[in-house]
């Protein structure tokens, strides 16, 4: 419910106004009402713990422990409750089948067609017409399954996180699939992004899956338990466990990440913007790189969305830098924020999930 | 150092009752606003333009409204400025005014040090040959070929503390000296020698030194936000904002002159930004990157591009520090894209935030200033 929605009903006659709060009131007493200001995993919802199957796809996540840490001098990342953090980004192939079972009409944009034209990140492409589209990925320089899915918006990452939490139903693009589960959207593509709902009015449980919070996904980046070996807790400056500037060759040496170092790109080692190249890699590939709890990619590749403190707002924050920028704005220390509507080559996400 | 004698002068006459004391700060303010002014001849003249229309409604994004008369730089600041202010307070730089990436790199550079602490000299770097000449005749990637006249060109590699302490030596009337409470610590922003830690200080009400408001300061984002995006005229002069700080709601270009930046009249909308899916860079209008070239251009050069208030350069070149809200906080404000930008960075729908400490190739900064 926005402040737009409750200036609404307080204009209209007394009998709606009490209708309204009684209509609140039992959402309350149900434990299911949207709160806004979503910063802890509820364990209040009626029905159960959350814990979903998945029918299509597999989300791989790891474990954020250490509940009660606390924030860095920069005021980021202390988080008060254990919560899953994505291990990857959301991949191409996982938003393709995400695509084929919610969009065969595709009535909120779900897909965008620059994820099939620009090379540089592509891509998913469509076929067929409205009612029966059929998404594929597409072979870009190799194939292009396991690389992060760029150009998504905000409202794409929120109801990707609704279709996780209700359990990945096929079906068209409405409460039960796509507009309503963590985020309580029903058919919004712009202004505000909506805070996260309390319980999955779907299922009557704990919300599955998320966007995370900017302290969540700057938890899961850049904590430690260990910080250089000292068996003290701190925090570094980029997500690969180190203060030191990274560098960018795929492979297994440690503290590289899909970003410029230098002049040069990652995948191509070379100063110059190719149209038709293709710049990502496969979520993971640089397998010496991970964080502290075991994600791969929160630097480099694409910019990820994240809630910033989960309340509405205009804006959405972005964090971690892209292929076609420096390491600089990888680092925990510089942050960003855009309006949700925003689709570009530069931002992709991944989802935190309920503590298993 | 005249004004440290004003100070001390009017401290022998110091009166006990407030209406004197209340008196004196505004004589002193008034003082040190004269000689401000009347050093600004071997030192640094700011242009700023106004900003009114108080009282305007904020943004669909929150952001814009400004409830009082403002003004706000012109341009950003340059490396002439940044130069004019490292020689005035820097012989011995005790806070890091200058770094080496000012000097070192060469995408943006900057001012050269010399000499030793106590005794540093900064010079802007120029050309051999006379004014830098973009050509973009002929084939892309274009080149400068002759060199280049940095002085024009905005300051990078400055930290909000940086901008804060020459926004302090500003509003002390550039002041001669080392750095301390009357040149760079202190004015409009109290900073106690911060440089690599802690939090983003809120303006003074009182600039100490003067006994008056402080008269340059870093924008809060409001203030910035308003600048670059509001028109009082959209709507049927009800007021609103553009999308980008072109004075447009349309991407803008990025297109420099067929000769030198002394003649040129290009046309409106455009920014020094990485345009279009070809990714092609303002300077050399070609995709990748040169280590050995130049990517600024000199303030202002887009000539017919600027704010409904008159203001250059918001979008794109640099990316400019903001206060955000004014309040003491760990984080600071950007705002406006930069040389290194895709368009969308540069919208209104978009910024970032670092810390106060933090500098970059791409960041740098304007001042605001209160009304006349």
């Amino acid at each position: 419910m926005t402040w737009n929605h409750v200036q609404g009903w307080l204009n209209a006659s007394g009998s709606r106004l009490i209708a309204y709060a009684l209509f609140v009131l039992s959402l309350s007493l149900l434990g299911c009402g949207e709160n806004g200001v979503s910063n802890s995993v509820s364990s209040v919802c009626p029905q159960g713990n959350g814990v979903v199957s998945g029918k299509l796809i597999t989300y791989p996540t790891v474990s954020v422990g250490d509940p009660g840490n606390s924030n860095d001098a920069n005021q980021f990342g202390a988080v008060s409750y254990k919560f899953n953090m994505g291990k990857f980004n959301v991949t191409i192939a996982q938003y393709a089948a995400f695509l084929n079972a919610v969009a065969k009409a595709d009535a909120y944009d779900l897909y965008h067609p620059r994820m099939g034209e620009d090379m540089n990140v592509a891509g998913i492409q469509r076929a067929g017409k409205p009612g029966s589209y059929l998404y594929t990925v597409l072979n870009n320089g190799g194939d292009s399954s396991n690389r992060p899915i760029a150009y998504v918006t905000w409202f794409d990452a929120a109801r990707f996180a609704n279709w996780m939490a209700n359990g990945q139903p096929e079906g068209l693009q409405e409460a039960s699939t796509t507009e309503d589960g963590a985020y309580s959207l029903r058919g919004i593509l712009s202004g505000s992004a909506v805070g996260k709902n309390v319980c999955n009015p779907n299922t009557g449980q704990t919300i599955a899956f998320w966007v995370p919070t900017e302290n969540e996904w700057y938890k899961a980046a850049y904590y430690t338990n260990n910080y250089e070996s000292t068996s003290k807790p701190g925090y570094y400056l980029y997500a690969t466990q180190s203060n030191a500037a990274p560098g960018n060759i795929v492979g297994s040496s440690p503290n590289q990440m899909n970003v410029i170092v230098g002049v040069n790109f990652s995948v191509t080692q070379n100063a110059t913007l190719y149209a038709t190249q293709n710049y990502l890699t496969d979520v993971g590939a640089y397998t010496g790189s991970a964080s502290y709890y075991g994600t791969f990619d929160q630097n480099g590749g694409l910019y990820q969305w994240n809630d910033l403190d989960g309340k509405p707002f205009p804006y959405r924050g972005v964090r971690g830098s892209f292929w076609f920028a420096g390491a600089q704005a990888a680092q925990s220390i510089n942050f960003a924020a855009v309006t949700p509507e925003h689709a570009g080559n530069d931002i992709g996400f991944r989802l935190s999930s309920i503590s298993k | 150092m005249r004004e440290m004698t004003l100070v001390s002068d009017c401290h022998r006459f110091r009166n006990e009752q407030i209406f004197m004391k209340s008196f004196r700060h505004k004589l002193q303010g008034l003082l040190v606003v004269i000689l401000g002014y009347a050093s600004s001849a071997y030192g640094v003249t700011y242009e700023l333009v106004n900003v009114g229309d108080p009282g305007n409604a904020a943004d669909i994004t929150t952001f814009g409204s400004v409830d009082y008369a403002y003004r706000i730089g012109k341009y950003e600041v340059t490396v002439a400025n940044y130069t004019e202010f490292l020689n005035a307070v820097a012989k011995t730089d005790t806070y890091a005014l200058w770094n080496n990436a000012m000097q070192a790199a060469a995408s943006v550079a900057g001012i050269t040090r010399t000499g030793s602490q106590g005794s540093y000299v900064y010079a802007v770097m120029t050309a051999t040959s006379g004014q830098a000449t973009y050509s973009q005749t002929g084939t892309p990637p274009f080149k400068t070929t002759t060199g280049v006249d940095s002085s024009n060109f905005p300051i990078t590699y400055v930290s909000w503390f940086n901008a804060a302490r020459f926004a302090n030596w500003m509003s002390n009337g550039q002041p001669m000296g080392n750095q301390n409470g009357t040149t760079t610590e202190n004015g409009a922003y109290n900073l106690n020698g911060s440089t690599n830690s802690g939090s983003a200080p809120e303006k003074n009400t009182i600039n100490p030194n003067t006994g008056a408001a402080p008269t340059f300061f870093i924008p809060t984002e409001n203030e910035w936000y308003k600048a670059a995006f509001y028109d009082p005229t959209l709507n049927g002069k009800v007021g609103g904002y553009y999308r980008f700080a072109t004075r447009s709601n349309s991407v803008p270009g990025n297109v420099l002159p067929n000769s030198g930046f002394t003649s040129f009249e290009p046309p409106n909308n455009q920014s020094n930004y990485i345009y279009g899916s070809a990714y092609l860079y303002c300077v050399t209008q070609n995709a990748a990157i040169d280590t050995s070239q130049y990517y600024l251009n000199p303030v202002g050069a887009f000539r017919q591009t600027f704010s409904a208030y008159g203001a250059f350069d918001m979008n794109g070149n640099v990316w400019e520090l903001n206060s955000r809200t004014g309040e003491s906080s760990t984080n600071v404000g950007i705002r406006g894209g930069a040389w290194t930008s895709l368009s969308s960075y540069l919208a209104n729908t978009y910024y970032l935030g670092t810390v106060p400490y933090s500098t970059a190739s791409n960041v740098g900064f304007r001042l605001a200033s209160p009304p006349n």
